[in-house]
């Protein structure tokens, strides 16, 4: 504790909450917050209500939006018969700034993981069948490919086979860039098995 | 690979310590408790990220001291300049190791790089104990060769202790979960069928090296073999073993959920050392079970020395001390076969009999946490 100032003192206690964030950057946040004008303090308090009084979860494809439904479901230049399931919203954002997918998505809100307590219903896995049943001729599992992704991409695709729907996976190998003799083993050998005919 | 320069600050009961190796032999001699397997131990951390005595970093910490650091200077067979630091805690209350200065990604990139062979009195339970350090020591020397079987491990350890967190969760078998077992079963018996695959081929691989080390330590025509013993008790070698593997899993189901952990796989297995067709736990003799363990590294040193581009350096803890006379000189005439060595013991007498060797000898004194030059011959 600094204990000169109770404000400060919370202040720096708040910004330690923040993931990443560890006791020394708190106090340089908060030392820097006490050198910003009243103006900013203002405009960054706002932001911070704002964000939480108008951001909700799409009713449709539960990513976080200001329109309940979100600007992609209610999109009619988008395809609604190809849904991308992802596991977080951040998912999202990382496909859309590729400009390439123009279908719908579904966020789970994470990803099967029995250690850390996470079952399937934890997840929003009913809202995803239902949205299936109703009209969807592919399914994307887009998971991150690692050993809890990859157990709920086995885990959904047993659900969602039996609903005639085509289930697609994202293909897992080379970043692009990456020169071959600098990938590790693990993504060379799933490169391999993931090999096309050209 | 060699370690040329050494240096530990706060590991053990050495405050600052500091050496310069040659390309042969390192001698350390010392009182017990002087200092001399904490050098060993701290090589042990360059190469492999840990020690060999202890599995928590914390107790390596000096006492009265916050952060233990061990530097080392490594010279390639080709002559390449690497550098492996390791600091405790660092980061996040971890170990943190630096390889030529950038931080690694991870221990597995250490693997295979610096490779090091290890004999010390802790590795008696390896034909003595229970098959954990049989394990160990299969997964170890595997994965030094073995980059992917690493990976592999590190999956499967992953992928079951999810699999026992859900079997703990739940008291009895269910449809739900069944359901939610599956997708784990399946990565498990992937895994599991190229573990199992890769540990049955090195054995095959290794057991003649194994047996040439035997046969020079001691006379005589004795051949130890192995016998592998799979706790799935299915035919990884055939094409539908995956499927097998899961028939098993499914067959321990009941058991399984009752005690809350998964009873079969690569975690459970166990690999028999016979003599003579004995299992070696139950009818070797004492002075069988250190022959047995000093072939078992002397055969991992030639192992590694083929199958990497590297020649391994070997650490020799307080060997010596419980051989007879007979097998003493057979092994001192093996040394210099050997890479960068290093040695310890208490005992003064066994200095003159190490033999001098091209590559040079160094010998130290240890006491109280300190090295002091004891002598140096060419």
């Amino acid at each position: 504790m600094l204990s000169t100032s109770a404000s400060l003192d919370n202040l720096i206690a708040q910004f330690s909450r923040l993931p990443g964030i560890g006791r020394k950057t708190a106090q340089r946040l908060a030392l820097h917050v006490l050198k910003l004008s009243m103006d900013d303090v203002r405009l960054m308090s706002q932001a911070l209500i704002d964000v939480k009084e108008n951001v909700r979860t799409c009713s449709i494809c539960c990513n976080i939006t200001e329109d309940d439904p979100c600007s992609v479901c209610t999109s009619p230049k988008r395809d609604r018969r190809i849904i991308c399931v992802v596991e977080e919203s951040t998912d999202v954002f990382a496909i859309e700034k590729t400009n390439d997918f123009k279908g719908l998505y579904h966020v789970l809100g994470g990803r099967l993981s029995p250690l850390e307590g996470i079952g399937p219903d934890d997840l929003r896995i009913p809202e995803l069948l239902d949205r299936t049943a109703d009209g969807a001729e592919e399914v994307i599992l887009a998971m991150n490919p690692h050993v809890e992704g990859e157990a709920t991409t086995l885990y959904l695709s047993k659900l969602l086979k039996p609903l005639g729907v085509r289930v697609t996976r994202i293909a897992r190998g080379l970043p692009v860039g990456t020169d071959l003799e600098f990938a590790d083993n693990a993504t060379i050998s799933r490169a391999l098995e993931g090999r096309i005919a050209v | 690979m060699i370690l040329t320069r050494l240096r530990l600050t706060h590991l053990r009961n050495h405050r600052h310590s500091e050496i310069d190796c040659p390309q042969g032999i390192v001698l350390l001699w010392g009182e017990n408790g002087a200092g001399k397997t904490s050098i060993l131990e701290a090589v042990s951390m360059l190469c492999t990220s840990r020690s060999f005595v202890s599995t928590q970093d914390r107790t390596l910490v000096a006492k009265g001291e916050e952060t233990l650091r061990v530097e080392g200077a490594f010279q390639t067979d080709n002559g390449v300049a690497h550098t492996v630091s390791f600091a405790y805690p660092g980061a996040a209350n971890r170990k943190a190791i630096l390889l030529d200065n950038a931080p690694l990604e991870s221990v597995a990139e250490l693997f295979g790089r610096f490779p090091l062979v290890t004999l010390s009195p802790q590795h008696r339970a390896i034909t003595s104990g229970g098959p954990a350090e049989r394990r160990g020591f299969l997964d170890f020397v595997v994965s030094q060769v073995n980059h992917a079987y690493l990976l592999d491990l590190m999956e499967y350890r992953r992928v079951l202790r999810h699999r026992n967190a859900l079997l703990a969760a739940h008291e009895r078998r269910t449809p739900q979960l069944d359901a939610q077992l599956e997708p784990w079963d399946s990565a498990l018996a992937a895994c599991a069928v190229r573990i199992v695959r890769r540990r049955a081929s090195f054995i095959t691989e290794y057991q003649p090296y194994f047996i040439d080390a035997m046969r020079s330590i001691v006379d005589g025509r004795e051949a130890p073999t192995f016998r592998y013993r799979n706790s799935a008790e299915i035919d990884t070698g055939a094409a539908d073993a995956a499927d097998a593997f899961r028939g098993a899993l499914e067959r321990s189901l009941h058991t399984d959920v009752r005690r809350g952990t998964t009873s079969i796989g690569p975690h459970r297995d166990d690999l028999d050392i016979l003599l003579n067709g004995m299992d070696v736990r139950a009818h070797a003799s004492q002075g069988q079970h250190k022959t047995l363990l000093i072939s078992l590294k002397v055969g991992e040193w030639f192992f590694l020395n083929d199958h990497l581009d590297e020649r391994p350096m070997f650490l020799l803890d307080d060997v010596f001390s419980e051989l007879d006379d007979a097998r003493l000189a057979r092994i001192l005439r093996i040394i210099p076969s050997l890479g960068q060595t290093f040695i310890t013991t208490a005992n003064q007498s066994i200095l003159q009999h190490v033999p001098d060797i091209s590559g040079g000898k160094a010998l130290y004194r240890v006491d109280g946490g300190t090295i002091l030059a004891y002598a140096e011959a060419a």
